[in-house]
């Protein structure tokens, strides 16, 4: 996420020009034609971020497959089968936004679904903005992207500052003897916004924080932080950064033996390359999740999370994952939206959007004037046994919360 | 704490040191900024990386094929494409190796995808307790492996009749050529083995962290700090300042906090080029 995002500037600057030149309203096109409804999208297909793009697109790919074998979008009594319109954003900022252009304007396409990262939907929000037309984002949480004051933007995912805020709660919950912190985060816009939220959060929770480091991206040695926190011998270590970072700090900190009673980490321990490269030093972490097939949510097309998560396996033999799972949900509230507007027109779409309040299989969806989604709460995991177990909600198909995590000696 | 500190700084400033020695010896001797060197040292993770997961060994074996990979990419690099506009100076082959630093990148990530990496050894992650400081095995290993390595390279340039001519060549090529030696072979030798340290560098990163295809970007201000500071194409100047960079960097968390670290490294490189342009054991950089 964090390359993509560094040209934020320019191409804020490239916006501004383009809408100084375009004097030209572009009316969305109407869906008519010949009963398909076309859906616009500029995902990292290549470039850094083409892992997590591909998935999203298969998310995507999967949703349109579905919706056009259950009878297509509804609007005015009529069914309309959507087909997918792609570009390839090769994970740049700049190419996105310009696709997102000639999304609207030449292909003209009824409605556009978000590109992949926080970084590349502020740029593609705001050129479709300009021509009124609504994005649903998959996957963008930066705080940042939702600061603008975008009329027409709407996000899956809850806003970074949420998405690991509220973990301390299980915690202290377990143990009310909890009464210290540390928190190592990576400086960056993805990041800062977590620690923020956690922060907060544990102040109000009456905990005492004995250690707040910052680090800069492209940190490789962690051993002068690990040695200044495990001097406060702090009860609880909240980490934010991204994969990389994360590995690094957890081998450090075995090596360091520098322990807690619980870990708190985001973002990386979520991916399953974290077990695979962790294997059993990658335990105990608790993380944040938006999906996990073990959720016991209603609603949407599918009655419970358990009948869309067999319904994917049944097609791709195995679980789907964060990526695919945001991409598949945003089609299903594109969808519901327009459905409830009972019309293409963007305007209403969004109002319909912006008076959402729906759960799903995925859990609640409601935003706020913003666009972000306040009605979802990021769900936690524990990894255990080299596997990830969903802690929070208590549902019966998770796990039990493993406290206090062993030393590191004793694993 | 501290003493915990200047060991973690020793620790980290073995590595500097070596991957430092590498830049430093080509920067030196050829007169040329090789801007794909840290991706170079990923190719070589790559390389361990690749055997390790293909026969299931130790990465610590992968060592010398690596090294011995990077010795023939590095040797056709010089002769098929540096040596050919090594003439035009340093803004051109600066521009050159900039190029090269983008087409490897964009390789490794066609055949490697964008993925973070890692190998895991068994012994990975086991820290020792010598007098109440706590020092990892795997960052000790590297720290012994880089300064063996760095001093079999001093003795290289000093005892063989190889190292000598190198080391001729860099003083004047053109009395150098006089005496017979054969520049473009000398330089394409110099660049390899550089290559080739580096290479067997990439081995050492990847047994304790994660790489990508980008990794190698994160090594370029230490690959010119180290070398600068050391003086250039001197390899215990190299060792010198890595060392001492690495306990600068780590020791300063005490004064100004971690999210200081990096302004106090590049606070100390602007200081060298100001006070010390010839480094703590070498000459200038620029003439």
């Amino acid at each position: 996420m964090r390359r993509a995002c560094g040209r934020g500037l320019a191409t804020l600057l490239l916006c501004a020009v383009a809408a100084l030149g375009m004097l030209l309203f572009v009316e969305p096109a109407a869906a008519q034609s010949g009963g398909k409804v076309r859906i616009g999208a500029a995902v990292c297909l290549t470039g850094g971020m083409a892992k997590e793009g591909n998935q999203v697109k298969k998310g995507y790919d999967t949703w349109v497959e579905y919706v056009n074998t259950h009878g297509g979008i509804k609007v005015q009594g009529k069914a309309y089968n959507v087909e997918m319109v792609y570009y390839d954003d090769k994970s740049d900022t700049p190419t996105s936004a310009k696709l997102t252009e000639k999304l609207i304007t030449e292909d003209k396409v009824n409605l556009i679904l978000g590109p992949y990262s926080s970084g590349i939907t502020a740029a593609t929000a705001a050129i479709a903005e300009k021509y009124g037309y609504v994005t649903l984002a998959p996957m963008a949480n930066g705080d940042f992207v939702f600061q603008r004051g975008l009329k027409y933007l709407f996000s899956v995912l809850p806003p970074a500052s949420r998405a690991i805020k509220y973990i301390p709660d299980i915690v202290v919950k377990k143990d009310p003897t909890v009464k210290t912190y540390a928190t190592v985060m990576l400086d960056h816009f993805f990041t800062l916004p977590l620690g923020e939220g956690i922060r907060e959060h544990s102040k109000e929770l009456g905990l005492t924080e004995v250690y707040y480091g910052k680090y800069p991206t492209g940190t490789s040695d962690f051993s002068s932080i690990i040695t200044s926190v495990k001097a406060k011998k702090p009860d609880m270590i909240y980490v934010g950064g991204f994969f990389q970072d994360l590995v690094t700090f957890f081998r450090q900190a075995k090596e360091m033996d520098l322990n807690a009673k619980a870990w708190i980490a985001s973002a990386g321990p979520a991916n399953q390359n974290w077990v695979d490269v962790m294997k059993k030093d990658g335990d105990y972490v608790l993380t944040n999740t938006f999906y996990n097939p073990a959720l016991e949510f209603k609603g949407g097309p599918f009655p419970t999370t358990k009948a869309f998560n067999d319904f994917w396996r049944a097609k791709y033999g195995e679980d789907c994952d964060h990526y695919s799972s945001c991409g598949f949900i945003a089609g299903v509230l594109l969808q519901m939206a327009v459905e409830k507007a009972n019309s293409f027109e963007q305007a209403k779409i969004r109002d319909a959007l912006a008076n959402m309040d729906v759960e799903t299989f995925f859990g609640r969806f409601k935003f706020d004037e913003k666009g972000q989604n306040i009605g979802g709460r990021e769900n936690v995991m524990q990894i255990q046994n080299q596997k990830h177990i969903l802690v929070w909600p208590e549902v019966a198909a998770g796990g039990r919360f493993i406290y206090p995590v062993p030393a590191w000696k004793d694993r | 704490m501290i003493a915990q500190l200047i060991v973690n700084g020793l620790l980290q400033g073995g590595f500097y040191a070596c991957i430092g020695v590498t830049f430093s010896i080509v920067f030196g001797i050829m007169r040329i900024i090789n801007l794909a060197q840290g991706t170079q040292i990923i190719l070589g993770a790559y390389v361990t990386y690749m055997l390790t997961q293909a026969l299931q060994i130790d990465p610590l074996f992968t060592l010398p094929l690596s090294a011995a990979v990077l010795f023939l990419v590095g040797y056709g690099i010089q002769k098929y494409v540096i040596n050919l506009v090594a003439k035009g100076g340093l803004v051109i082959t600066s521009l050159l190796t900039f190029g090269l630093n983008l087409i490897l990148i964009n390789i490794l990530l066609l055949v490697w995808q964008a993925d973070f990496r890692a190998t895991n050894a068994p012994y990975m992650s086991l820290g020792l307790m010598i007098g109440g400081v706590r020092v990892p095995v795997v960052r000790l290993g590297i720290f012994a492996a880089a300064i063996l390595l760095t001093l079999c390279l001093e003795l290289f340039f000093r005892r063989t009749k190889t190292g000598n001519s190198i080391r001729a060549t860099a003083l004047n090529p053109r009395a150098a050529r006089l005496m017979g030696i054969d520049i473009g072979r000398t330089y394409c030798l110099t660049f390899a083995i550089s290559s080739a340290l580096g290479g067997a560098m990439g081995t050492l990163y990847v047994i304790s962290k994660p790489i990508s295809p980008f990794t190698g970007g994160d090594f370029l201000v230490t690959l010119f700090s180290v070398s600068i500071l050391g003086g250039l194409g001197s390899i215990p100047g190299a060792l010198l300042a890595g060392l001492l960079l690495g306990v600068v960097e780590s020791v300063s968390v005490i004064f100004f906090g971690v999210e200081y670290q990096r302004v106090v490294l590049n606070l100390l490189f602007i200081l060298i080029l100001i006070f010390l342009p010839k480094g703590l054991l070498g000459s200038r950089f620029y003439d």
